[in-house]
């Protein structure tokens, strides 16, 4: 069983069928194919709820990695979440800086295919790479409502760091930002730099770590009363004195993202997936693409176009709201920070 | 070719503005300091008028209070990608902490942005004094000076060995030192301009010595002329004995604007941009500075012989006597009265500021830049978009008509137009394998 979205009792009535999927590759982790990550150890089981779906036509003449979507048996009036996965190499192809013009091309591709969100990856390993949160605020000019999730691992990139440019993306973006959080970085084959925590311990403490931050200045403290000249009711800016695999004192200077809890997304390894039951959406590698409770994440091996593409011919309904969270039916954020906090700019009275 | 030499200028974008009342302006709103369009405005204005560079300063902690104004906010690197997708020319020039970055990850994400923004990324290197950033990054305290610096070296060293093994495609880099083991591959497509050039902006020896090696602009705060052409000086003669042409080393002080049509009207502006309260703060730390009262004072008259002599009573001093050096020669050099420094010295932070008018805004440009004192400036204008689209349009035609400034973008890259090229050979390479 897989901790993830919704009721999860819909999850076992449905039968795998990409076995028969005559362009299915074996493969454990999309992420291991196309994002240039380790392979991960799951394999379809019983309970995974896979099916093949037709492909658009213009996919047809390359070898898909494979396009999975989630039956719905029970849930039929829960919209289906579809997201598409793109890796350094298609990424780096679609921002090609000596032909500018296809950007604002492919953002009206992405918006008016009716995904849901699209993750950048920073890798295949020996290939291309790239930053994915510089390169998802390229794509934010160039697209207004879907989602955009920055594949990152916080090992050698501080949680501060990490927590505050996807928080910049966020502002930037009008809510559009997710975070997939990556177990391993190859440039740090070490770990994290910053700590000699156990690596799972790291990656689920930096999960923490950014959700306090996000909340230590909050939105409406932002008064913004020019008769009195005050801009920030900044006595309600508080340290977050966080103790655990990292120390952060916090607060973070930037102030609460529009969506309040940018969306985490982890994807399954089956060997550190403590930091599963913090994640909002749980990928679960099947043959070659990547399932989550709701949802379905397209990859492919050809071109970025191609890729999305093969991920709007599973849209069935267009998802509502502008923020990656409603898209994905995520409710309103629970608080974090609870008890006595301190002030980080307290008034002597 | 005729090199008509130019001076550079690049616009330090202080979210809305460096005055304390920038955010009260009618064309901004509180949230501009996050808003995705204010920055887009503000690099267009600067595109159009053809300035070198867009800059953000920045810590990774809070500055100061944002009480009463808004404080430097969403993180360079981002507010820079974001930036990169809606100009063409513009330079884009990043703070990045070298005390609280990996030079790793710090090398494959700057090349990322400077790569899809077609060459234009600059990397402003510093070490971070902010003592609020060391508890979010596990440490008590901030590491002292002497080895914030030598994480810096090193630092720069790794990061630009990574670049330059990228550009040339070579083979991956392996270095081992104090603060860093390495063994990688900058795998991020290559940029227009090689990698980004660097710029320092400390003040302090370890600062400018570091400049005068590795750096190719520095930006620095400056109140006269005649203490900037002696950083100047300064800096070039460390370039030149570390064998480095001091062409390749482009010095650019701060620059305040509150510009108006009239003196009365800069002046009218400077006082709702201050505000009150701004007011007395400056009068205060003038006071203590000087060490006088100012109350006795004629504000319409220069400060007394008396007084620009030394502190009268020099027992009771408690201020800094540097500081009030500058001051003494800042009101010399220019014969300033006392509402007038009051006025300059408001929230400067050390930096030249001039209130008035467009000619007065481009006669001090070209002193500086005929004396020797600065290749350009880093604008600091009073608020934002307001006070740059004001220099654009009424300062900047008046430098074309000098022949100081490019009537439009010729190079392509920020390197190119710095004038700054990617080194034949890059001698730290070596260096960093011989420790490996």
């Amino acid at each position: 069983m897989l901790p993830g979205l919704g009721d999860k009792s819909d999850r076992d009535n449905c039968v795998d069928s990409s076995a028969g999927f005559p362009d299915a590759r074996e493969s454990n982790s999309a992420l291991g194919t196309l994002g240039g990550l380790r392979a991960g150890s799951h394999r379809p089981g019983p309970s995974d709820s896979v099916h093949a779906h037709s492909l658009p036509q213009s996919c047809s003449r390359t070898s898909l990695i494979a396009v999975l979507t989630w039956s719905k048996v029970k849930s039929m009036t829960r919209r289906q979440i579809t997201g598409a996965l793109l890796n350094a190499a298609q990424i780096a192809e679609v921002l090609d800086p000596s032909a500018v013009s296809q950007r604002a091309r492919f953002g009206r591709l992405l918006d008016a295919s009716g995904i849901d969100f699209v993750v950048l990856t920073p890798g295949p390993l020996d290939g291309v790479r790239l930053d994915a949160s510089i390169a998802a605020t390229v794509l934010a000019r160039h697209t207004v409502s879907v989602g955009l999730v920055v594949a990152a691992a916080p090992l050698r990139d501080h949680p501060y760091n990490l927590a505050r440019r996807i928080s910049s993306l966020d502002h930037l973006s009008g809510g559009r930002a997710g975070w997939l959080v990556l177990p391993t970085d190859p440039a740090a084959p070490a770990g994290s730099v910053w700590t000699d925590a156990a690596p799972r311990d790291v990656l689920v403490d930096a999960v923490h770590v950014a959700r306090k931050l996000w909340e230590s200045w909050p939105a409406d403290s932002i008064i913004g009363d020019t008769d009195a000249g005050i801009f920030t009711d900044s006595e309600r800016i508080v340290h977050i004195d966080h103790v655990g695999a990292h120390s952060v004192s916090g607060p973070l200077n930037v102030p609460e993202p529009p969506q309040g809890k940018i969306p985490i997304f982890w994807e399954s390894q089956g060997g550190i997936d403590e930091i599963a039951d913090v994640a909002d959406v749980v990928l679960t590698a099947t043959s070659g693409g990547l399932v989550f409770d709701g949802g379905v994440v397209v990859a492919h091996p050809a071109s970025a176009v191609e890729t999305i593409e093969a991920a709007a011919a599973l849209v069935e309904t267009g998802g509502e709201g502008v923020t990656l969270r409603r898209r994905l039916g995520l409710g309103d954020p629970r608080r974090v920070l609870v008890g006595t906090l301190r002030s980080a700019f307290p008034v002597t009275r | 070719m005729s090199a008509q030499r130019h001076v550079i200028l690049n616009v330090n974008v202080l979210d809305v503005g460096i005055t304390s009342g920038a955010w009260i302006l009618d064309d901004v709103h509180p949230h501009s300091f996050v808003d995705a369009e204010h920055f887009a405005a503000v690099a267009r204005i600067a595109e159009r008028g053809t300035l070198d560079a867009f800059f953000l300063a920045d810590g990774p902690g809070f500055w100061d209070n944002p009480r009463v104004k808004p404080t430097r906010g969403l993180e360079p690197s981002v507010i820079l990608a974001s930036v990169a997708a809606v100009t063409e020319r513009l330079g884009l020039i990043g703070t990045l902490s070298t005390t609280f970055n990996d030079p790793v990850e710090l090398a494959e994400r700057i090349l990322t942005l400077d790569t899809l923004s077609g060459g234009r990324v600059a990397w402003n290197v510093v070490t971070t004094y902010n003592p609020a950033a060391a508890t979010n990054f596990g440490l008590t305290a901030l590491p002292d000076r002497e080895q914030r610096y030598r994480r810096a070296e090193e630092f720069v060293g790794v990061v630009t060995a990574l670049w330059d093994a990228a550009a040339r495609q070579t083979n991956s880099v392996r270095f081992s030192g104090e603060f860093f083991d390495v063994e990688h591959t900058v795998a991020v497509p290559p940029s227009a301009q090689g990698y980004p050039p660097l710029v320092q902006a400390g003040g302090s020896p370890a600062g400018r010595a570091l400049a005068g090696r590795t750096a190719h602009a520095v930006f620095s705060a400056e109140l006269t002329v005649s203490q900037a052409v002696d950083h100047y000086t300064h800096v070039k003669a460390v370039a030149r004995a570390a064998g480095r042409n001091p062409d390749d080393v482009k010095i650019l002080p701060g620059l305040i604007t509150t510009i108006g049509s009239t003196d009365a009207e800069a002046v009218a502006r400077h006082a709702l941009l201050n505000g009150p309260a701004g007011a007395s703060a400056t009068r205060a730390r003038l006071e203590l500075t000087l060490g006088v009262s100012l109350a006795e004072l004629d504000w319409d008259r220069p400060l007394p012989e008396s007084i620009l002599r030394g502190p009268p009573d020099p027992k009771a001093y408690s201020g800094s006597l540097g500081f009030r050096e500058s001051i003494v020669g800042l009101a010399r050099e220019r014969d300033l009265t006392v509402a007038q420094l009051v006025r300059e010295l408001a929230g400067s932070s050390g930096h030249r500021a001039v209130v008035g008018t467009p000619e007065q805004v481009a006669d001090t440009i070209e002193d500086w830049f005929r004396r020797g004192a600065a290749d350009g400036f880093n604008l600091m204008p009073d608020a934002l978009p307001s006070g740059l689209t004001t220099f654009v349009d009424e300062v900047v035609p008046i430098l074309r008509q000098r022949g100081l400034f490019r009537h439009e973008y010729a190079e392509t890259t920020l390197r190119d137009r710095l004038g700054v090229p990617l080194p034949t050979e890059y001698s730290a390479v070596h260096m960093i394998s011989k420790g490996a």
